[in-house]
């Protein structure tokens, strides 16, 4: 079970919330690089954005991350 | 209590009592240990301070490289994590002791830095007289 991420945000299940906490719940950092798994990175992610939903994080975004956003997105279809 | 905690709880009296009897130093849990010039911030289990570098305690935090760093597999992906990226981390950071326990295998694994890699050696150069096994811990 984990989050799929939509446009309003999500209350978090607690099973979700269990199996996504990373490394034990530490924030670690080495080399500038959070000490998480590529799965660990994929699950909190999930998570986070699910929480706030997907509206929320485009407002969070600098303009210049958004209009990143937007050319991948048109890249990718 | 999971196995991890039993382990963590029973390390970490045995070995603030035996720093404690010998005035050797300072023992923390989980606590922040920022090595700037490394770009390194970790919060490993256990870590121990020598009492003449007691300087480096500051009051959310330890800035700097403690004595010995101890960490505790809590499943074996993590094992991996403790033998892999970190105990690298740790070496390069020279920490001169990095000790590994594993509650499963029932057994503390102790690395002494030895002309900038880690050598396994069956007793501690900081503790040599401490006889730990996690074993105990678990049944009491």
């Amino acid at each position: 079970m984990e989050m799929i991420p939509k446009a309003e945000p999500q209350k978090i299940p607690f099973q979700v919330f269990e199996k996504s906490i990373p490394n034990e719940g530490k924030w670690e950092l080495i080399d500038g690089e959070l000490l998480f798994s590529d799965e660990e990175m994929r699950k909190v992610i999930l998570m986070l954005v699910g929480q706030i939903g997907l509206r929320k994080l485009i407002n969070i975004l600098p303009n210049e991350s958004r209009n990143e956003l937007e050319r991948l997105l048109r890249d990718e279809s | 209590m999971s196995l991890k905690d039993l382990a963590f709880v029973h390390l970490l009296t045995e070995l603030t009592h035996y720093a404690r009897e010998s005035q050797s130093g300072t023992v923390l849990p989980r606590t922040l240990v920022y090595i700037e010039k490394m770009e390194v911030a970790v919060i490993p289990d256990i870590v121990f301070v020598k009492r003449p570098r007691s300087g480096i305690i500051q009051k959310n935090r330890i800035c700097g490289v403690p004595d010995l760093v101890v960490e505790i597999v809590s499943h074996p992906s993590h094992r991996d994590k403790l033998l892999g990226k970190k105990k690298d981390t740790y070496a390069r950071c020279e920490v001169p002791e990095y000790w590994v326990a594993d509650p499963v295998e029932k057994a503390i694994r102790k690395y002494v830095l030895n002309e900038g890699a880690y050598q396994e050696m069956e007793k501690s150069r900081l503790f040599p007289d401490l006889q730990v096994q996690l074993l105990d811990s678990e049944k009491g």
